[in-house]
């Protein structure tokens, strides 16, 4: 079985969320913009903060994803215009000094030990979280609207961190493409994590096109994942990026085995929750590659990543939280966690 | 510096990939630039096992993994975890349990001093 038809498909061309966004929209679709006029508006629109702002985050979104499979029905060439690039550094100026402000950066460990200080920000923390609710009291509807804010990431899952390996040699560039070629299932289309969660959403009755969500997903969610591809495409965030990678294997395996279990509660098979069963495994195996290896190789070949290193670390788990307090917050007044059809 | 016993001293070096640096993480250095070539081009290296501090043994290379009736465990990707703490729910391999537990055994090459790893950074 190969991959489905879908997996190579652009983006939709995501619906405006403000006058930011709208500006954007209008140029990728060949309607006219004044980007001077953008780059202005990208300098002044959300002064209470951009990181939770819809305008701003479907705005990094859509000129993140130029870089990734584009935009339906808009030309390649966006991907590299000095105008719309400007813009692009603008907001992710801002995105940067908001993640930076938000999120508490530990110390450099004095052993020099940075898969231990990884270990130890991420170790499991008692308490409610997200994956408990979802394996104990999530309905069906709970689990949709989980997967859909999922899919933004997971349907390129990957792929951010894909970015790091020509930036890197030797023994680190070889960890980081031995957990790669594994979330891209070892050259078989079907097992690549993607594909699986493709497979999950089908599974569960939701449609698995790429980006079909997009108009659906709040900032709280999209904020992750476009600090994802601003580590990734910035070769100054290397660190950032790697330890991002690895913060997020290691937070992977426990949750996935309750989320799988929220599944099989909910009467799903192995079709829904393969994907969930895959990471339980796959992830015990690339949290020590990427900490150890990967993290732990690059701090000791350039120390002068580290702290970004844990930066990316930290960044990662203060977005999902960001994004797990949104989902719960919703939830827990009775309320849905996605934005509204768009008209 | 290096008291990791070495289960295996060759990794497995694919093609265009170099074995020769800082090794992984110390914890496997030593003996890894000696890789026989064969006529072929790709070195038939021994399958390599990893001791992982405060987790589990990570197993590269091929492996025939079976369980106590003898019925062969399926290997579904080329580097495999092994547990090493008994409380994983899919053993023998590690599904990161080991992390639930406040009192972890120590291994030998334990290099984190009395850290606790639960600790909050």
């Amino acid at each position: 079985m190969g991959s489905p038809p879908s997996t190579m498909t652009a983006m939709p061309v995501p619906q405006p969320r403000g006058p930011l966004s709208e500006q954007i929209m209008h140029a990728l679709t060949g309607r006219g913009a004044n980007l001077i006029d953008t780059l202005a508006l990208a300098k002044t629109t959300a002064p209470a903060g951009v990181l939770l702002d819809e305008d701003v985050q479907i705005s990094l979104l859509s000129l993140y994803e130029l870089h990734y499979r584009g935009i339906s029905g808009v030309s390649d060439r966006w991907e590299w215009d000095p105008d719309l690039l400007a813009v692009r550094g603008v907001l992710e100026q801002r995105f940067e000094t908001e993640i930076r402000d938000r999120t508490t950066v530990p110390g450099l460990p004095g052993d020099g030990d940075i898969a231990g200080a990884l270990f130890a920000m991420t170790a499991p923390q008692p308490g409610p979280s997200l994956s408990r609710y979802v394996a104990q009291s999530a309905s069906i509807e709970q689990f949709r609207e989980f997967l859909t804010h999922r899919s933004i990431y997971h349907l390129k899952e990957a792929d951010p961190h894909t970015w790091a390996i020509p930036r890197l040699g030797g023994s680190v560039k070889a960890a980081l493409v031995e957990v790669q070629s594994d979330e891209y299932g070892g050259g078989r289309a079907e097992r690549m994590h993607a594909s699986l969660f493709a497979r999950t959403m089908r599974a569960v009755g939701l449609d698995d096109r790429y980006g079909s969500y997009i108009d659906r997903v709040p900032a709280a969610v999209l904020a992750g994942v476009n600090a994802m591809s601003l580590f990734g495409l910035h070769r100054r965030l290397l660190g950032a990026t790697v330890g991002h990678l690895a913060a997020m294997e290691m937070t992977s395996s426990l949750p996935s085995r309750l989320y799988g279990n929220g599944l099989r509660r909910l009467g799903y098979g192995a079709d829904a929750t393969l994907f969930f069963d895959e990471h339980v495994e796959a992830d015990a195996v690339h949290e020590q590659i990427a900490g150890r290896d990967l993290a732990g190789g690059l701090a000791k070949a350039l120390p002068d990543r580290a702290h970004d290193i844990l930066f990316g670390a930290a960044a990662g788990l203060m977005l999902d939280d960001l994004a797990a307090d949104h989902l719960r917050s919703c939830w827990e007044r009775g309320a849905g966690s996605l934005l509204p059809e768009p008209r | 510096m290096d008291a990791t016993p070495h289960l295996a001293a060759l990794r497995p070096t694919p093609a265009g990939m170099s074995a020769i640096g800082a090794g992984r993480d110390g914890i496997d250095e030593g003996g890894n630039e000696e890789q026989p070539d064969t006529p072929g081009g790709l070195a038939e290296s021994p399958t390599l096992i990893t001791v992982c501090p405060d987790g589990p043994l990570l197993v590269r290379g091929s492996v025939r993994i079976v369980d106590t009736d003898g019925t062969a465990i399926p290997q579904t990707r080329p580097t495999i975890a092994l547990c090493r703490c008994g409380k994983s729910r899919i053993a023998p391999l590690c599904d990161g349990t080991h992390k639930m537990s406040r009192s972890l055994a120590r291994s030998a090459d334990e290099r984190r001093g009395d850290q606790n790893p639960s600790d909050p950074a």
